[in-house]
């Protein structure tokens, strides 16, 4: 599903603690990804990891559009950030 | 002797008001629209299930 | 006039509903449906009448749950037996205004003449919040106002709009749900109004920022939560011991008014062993339950308790249970009923079954008067290190019944099989000072009802169980108590039977009974029966020491791990019964409930006497 990404793109819930990327893509899911898409997360968005669970990042907090939200693991690996 | 008498009032009040607050709601329904010409109050009651006041709900009141 | 809220959850429309309406509520149900239904009235400064209806929170016009589902279906007049509104009022929080923009783009589309509410303007102002309402109302084509929900008079702004304008009628569109490409055009169209409106983003909050880094840390929030559940459980005891000790001279006051005052005779056996003794024992903890509750609703109000949820999701997970399920199992603990509706709110609905069939075992706060009795009467008042043991162990109590939930909740998933793919997707919202008059509002509420109850079903019960405890009088020359030749003796005995190898005496049994109907009944009917067997002890309201003296420990802790299970409550078996749709579910609940209690009790019976080598 991931093959034609650019190298550079990770899912979200790779970034690390604190830093700032940006949205570049939603991978397809049937009811996660248009709840993503719906709190925000679309490409160009901002997107800050504010916590994360021990260990795995499962769940963990982002900043998106103004809201902090808390997501599984299986929801953030859809998004994929720079 | 009167002090009988009113034990059992007191009794049979509250048997009957054990017996209306535990029916289920179809029968106090029926109870009601049967009687609930005299009692309006009656019809009343058997709208509110057994925690119509439960403030366990999460409603908060505003203070003005 | 209908007019209805709509936005985003957590955006404070509860708050603005509550200003503009004040205590005129009326809460039911929606035709059909198991999804509250809040609606109130308000009148303009004209004198103009309106009728207010608080749609559930949602975060598209595409649901994802029932309570949106609810939403849609009301707004677009498609719910049979609800009239259409006839305005909406879209409510956006100032904070985080992007979002609740894109939502109402899509409201727009529903044909409905719209106004635009930017509440929590206040706090956002403090933080840098800008715009500008003429700019944006003139792109939006509607109305915008400022509302500031929690402040008085901080709702005019919106009865001002409302009062000017003559309203278009709706307008039947053939509306269709939002696409996917909709929601992406429609954020896009949000940054361009956004920009056009001159907006300034209000900066994150630092106070939040800094909590979090604490409370949603994988260690320190932990140690966090456990603090926090410690703090409440220890308060429960220590901070109601004066209160309490000051209801229980009270009741025995009013006993020896009635017992110097009334001749010998039925009358006064009824006031004094049924009313007295059986009132007093409940309401003695009236105390307990409202530090509980204060407890409670701080941690709703502040917005913790999506942070706790967050904390929890891998054990929720692990056991197959939404995330979501968390805020809906913690209102278990106040009462069970409410944490069953609000299981609304999980989109999957065999998560939702999982999620209902388990909130019983979660301590209802109508369990606490049966823990606090027996914690008093068999756990010493003293310290463990820095903690009090009768706090541990009510701690151990509530976290058995949780533990229970757990393991249940993991069988059911089993047995429903492949589940579906599980939503978290929680907000954190900003956290919030909790309002001091709305907390006193709250308790003053809960005392309300409490007392209630125990005016009504609970003295009904007692009256009614006194009567049977009580005839038929023993026949002369007998020597037991006389409550053991009554109708309530013989049932006690008959039931006895069946719970003997429980280690429940007939005295509990009989105490069980009532207690079908609400399990703090169970108390009071203890005291009732332990009056009329004679016991001085229980007539002044000390019922803890009477059955210190009459019980074994081990049929104690045994009535303890019954109560953790027991379905006590007809009340929540109702309730399931109209959220499931079937007698079904109810059913297997109250059997599994049942058979759990009866082996807990059996196990922890067994288990107390060997170890006591008794």
């Amino acid at each position: 599903m991931n093959e034609n990404l650019s190298p550079s793109l990770r899912p979200l819930s790779a970034l690390p603690l604190g830093e700032r990327s940006v949205v570049e893509a939603i991978t397809e899911s049937a009811v996660l990804s248009r709840r993503l898409l719906e709190i925000g997360c679309i490409e160009g968005a901002a997107v800050e990891v504010v916590a994360v669970m021990w260990p795995g990042h499962d769940p963990l907090a982002v900043r998106i559009g103004g809201s902090t939200f808390a997501l599984r693991r299986q929801e953030a690996d859809l998004v994929m950030v720079r | 002797m009167w002090q009988n008498f009113i034990v059992i009032v007191a009794v049979v009040a509250a048997a009957l008001y054990v017996a209306w607050s535990l029916a289920p709601a179809s029968l106090r329904q029926r109870i009601a629209t049967r009687w609930g010409g005299r009692f309006t109050w009656l019809a009343k009651s058997a709208e509110q299930s057994g925690c119509h006041d439960c403030a366990a709900r999460s409603e908060k009141r505003s203070v003005r | 006039m209908r007019v209805a809220l709509i936005g985003l959850p957590n955006c404070g429309k509860t708050a603005l509903f509550n200003r503009l309406t004040g205590s005129r509520q009326k809460v039911a149900n929606y035709p059909g449906v198991t999804v509250e239904r809040k609606e109130g009235a308000f009148a303009d400064t004209k004198g103009a009448r309106y009728q207010l209806l608080d749609l559930p929170g949602l975060y598209s016009f595409k649901p994802t749950t029932l309570d949106e589902a609810i939403t849609r279906d009301v707004a677009l007049g498609r719910l049979a037996g609800e009239a259409r509104p006839e305005l909406l009022v879209l409510v956006a929080d100032a904070t985080h205004l992007s979002l609740s923009l894109r939502l109402a783009l899509e409201a727009r589309r529903l044909g409905l003449p719209m106004i635009l509410a930017i509440n929590r303007s206040d706090i956002a102002k403090r933080r840098g919040f800008q715009i500008d309402l003429s700019a944006l109302s003139r792109e939006l084509g509607i109305p915008v106002v400022e509302t500031v929900a929690t402040r008085p008079g901080g709702a005019d702004a919106l009865v001002r709009v409302l009062e000017q304008r003559g309203w278009s009628d709706a307008v039947s569109l053939a509306w269709q749900e939002p696409t996917a490409d909709d929601v992406i055009a429609a954020h896009r169209e949000v940054a361009r109004l956004l920009q056009a409106a001159h907006h300034q983003e209000p900066k994150r909050s630092s106070t939040v920022a800094v909590a979090d880094r604490v409370l949603l840390h994988p260690f320190f929030g932990m140690l966090s939560l456990a603090a926090i559940l410690f703090l409440v459980f220890q308060a429960v005891f220590s901070w109601a011991s004066g209160p309490m000790d000051m209801i229980d001279a009270g009741v025995a006051r009013v006993g020896e008014v009635l017992a110097t005052h009334l001749p010998e005779g039925a009358l006064r056996s009824l006031l004094i062993d049924g009313v007295i003794a059986g009132l007093g024992s409940v309401v003695i903890f009236l105390p307990q339950i409202l530090i509980l509750f204060a407890f409670i609703l701080v941690l709703e109000d502040s917005g913790y308790l999506p942070r706790a949820a967050y904390l929890l999701d891998r054990l929720m997970g692990s056991v197959g249970l939404s995330g979501r399920a968390f805020i809906p199992l913690l209102s278990s603990f106040a009462c069970a009923i409410p944490g069953i509706m609000a299981t609304r709110t999980i989109p999957s609905i065999r998560d939702r079954i999982a999620t209902i069939m388990v909130a019983p075992l979660m301590t209802c706060s109508a369990r606490l008067p049966v823990y606090a009795l027996l914690i008093a009467a068999f756990i010493p008042d003293r310290d463990v290190g820095i903690f009090n043991l009768q706090g541990l162990v009510l701690f151990a109590l509530y976290f058995a019944g949780i533990l229970s939930a757990l393991l249940v909740a993991y069988v059911v998933k089993r047995w429903q099989g492949v589940s579906d793919q599980h939503l978290l997707m929680l907000e954190l919202p900003d956290y919030q000072w909790p309002n001091p008059l709305n907390l006193l509002v709250g308790l003053y509420d809960r005392a309300r009802i409490f007392l209630q109850r125990v005016g009504g079903i609970i003295l009904a019960m007692v009256v009614l169980l006194w009567f049977l405890s009580t005839y038929p009088a023993p026949p002369a020359g007998a020597t037991a108590p006389a409550i053991e030749y009554s109708f309530a003796g013989y049932i006690g005995k008959a039931l006895a039977v069946v719970l003997e190898p429980i280690g429940f005496n007939w005295q509990i049994a009989i105490a069980l009974v009532p207690g079908l109907a609400a399990r703090e009944i169970a108390v009071g009917a203890l005291g009732t029966v332990y009056a009329l067997s004679g016991s001085e002890e229980a007539i002044t309201g000390a019922l803890a020491s009477t059955i210190a003296a009459e019980w074994s420990l081990a049929t104690a802790l045994a009535l303890l791990a019954w109560y953790v299970f027991a379905p006590q409550c007809l009340a929540t078996l109702a309730v399931v019964k109209r959220e499931t749709g079937g007698w079904r579910h109810p059913l297997i609940m109250a059997t599994y409930l049942f058979a759990l209690a009866y082996v807990a009790a059996f196990l922890t019976y067994r288990l107390t006497l060997m170890l006591m080598g008794a």
